[in-house]
């Protein structure tokens, strides 16, 4: 792995580059060159797959997505004109391919919720704290935090698809206003007006949420 | 500022955007109202568990994208690109291949080869009186025989093959 990619994999989504690597690295893109394509594939994947997997909230869905997503890239990488970061393109390109597989999703139905009681030990102890560096939790803690989390998995994944890119963009992937104007072609004044009325439909969500799974939990009684 | 306000104004002070007059009277409008600020609390609650996920390592890519990229574009660019690892997957067959080929032309070289031993079998034999072979008679060496030279009789050359005769007719008696 060269110096670049281990950056990579400590950076937020914008790479920190050398001077010129960019540019660099694009034409090399355009020549088709699969080494530089297996350095973009390598800089970017973890950024990319954690965008779709947010965005479509299923797993084996994302890994087929992400791949779509680079090979999208190789085939229009002429179409790139350097108005933007190469990042933020990419970001683009992925949001773009992420919206139109969560419609063809829909159309085929496919589009699952998955039960809160689907909850496998194994998993409930692995992710349960959200933040890996967090001490460790009491067991019914882990699983309240594990519940939680998945609660606002799906509240996010049951949002209107614009809402939703505005929340993992914004909250999840913290990319600028600006970013994300050039990513979703909306002005700064309506990202910002969007986005909050998404977060106040999210806590809303949440909130219906917790609400129902409280009420569903059975109370035992005394025998 | 009033309730609804300050609740237009949730983003802007989770993203720390208010200021002077503003951030006061929002502050004010939380400590007027308990249901308010609970919900703010909420609010923010909310968005830091968002912020969390881009942090869970359910996120982290499968360690194969990169491979599934290749074998996609290799076979939808009908080998055209990342053809060098298709070569080694596909070097079986390529090797096959050689092998026959190497295999029929050892086979058309024996082939020719035995035909003209076949040939050289059929040349003339040495003519009556000269022995060829080794004498069975006399010591035994282990010695390489050279052929004595012998000085060559003018011969004429013979047909190798018999003259066609031709049937005589026969005339029925």
């Amino acid at each position: 792995m060269i110096d670049i990619e281990r950056a990579a994999a400590a950076a937020g989504f914008h790479v920190p580059m050398p001077d010129g690597y960019e540019e660099r690295l694009v034409e090399r893109l355009k020549r088709r060159d699969e080494a530089a394509f297996n350095e973009l594939i390598r800089l970017y994947q973890g950024r990319i797959f954690r965008l779709v997997f947010r965005m479509l909230g299923d797993r084996a869905e994302a890994e087929d997505l992400a791949q779509e997503v680079f090979i999208t890239v190789f085939k229009k990488i002429d179409g790139f004109r350097g108005d933007s970061l190469l990042s933020t393109w990419l970001y683009r390109v992925a949001t773009n391919q992420a919206k139109n597989r969560i419609k063809y999703l829909q159309r085929r139905a496919r589009g699952k919720k998955k039960e809160f009681d689907e909850i496998a030990e194994h998993d409930a102890v692995s992710s349960a704290t959200m933040n890996p560096t967090s001490p460790v939790a009491r067991p019914d803690q882990m699983v309240e935090a594990y519940q939680k989390e998945q609660i606002l998995k799906i509240a996010i994944d049951s949002l209107e698809d614009e809402h939703k890119t505005l929340i993992v963009l914004r909250d999840i992937e913290n990319l600028s206003y600006e970013e994300i104007q050039t990513i979703t072609g909306l002005a700064e004044g309506t990202v910002k007006s969007r986005l909050h009325r998404a977060r106040h439909a999210l806590r809303d969500k949440v909130k219906r949420l917790a609400e129902g799974r409280r009420s569903s939990v059975p109370t035992q009684k005394p025998k | 500022m009033d309730s609804n306000q300050a609740r237009d104004l949730f983003s802007e002070a989770y993203e720390g955007d208010l200021e002077g007059d503003q951030s006061d009277a929002f502050k004010a409008a939380l400590a007027a109202d308990d249901d308010l600020k609970a919900e703010y609390d909420d609010f923010v609650e909310t968005l830091q568990m968002v912020g969390d996920l881009g942090k869970a390592d359910d996120g982290l890519p499968p360690p194969d994208l990169l491979r599934g990229v290749q074998e996609r574009l290799r076979n939808r660019s009908r080998g055209r690109y990342y053809r060098d690892r298709f070569s080694e997957r596909a070097s079986m067959s390529w090797m096959l291949s050689v092998m026959l080929a190497a295999t029929v032309l050892l086979l058309v070289g024996a082939a020719w080869f035995v035909t003209q031993q076949m040939l050289v079998d059929q040349a003339p034999s040495d003519p009556p009186g000269e022995t060829s072979g080794p004498s069975t008679s006399g010591p035994t060496t282990n010695e390489p025989t050279t052929p004595e030279p012998t000085t060559p009789e003018p011969t004429t050359p013979e047909p190798t093959t018999p003259e066609p005769t031709t049937p005589e007719p026969t005339t029925p008696e």
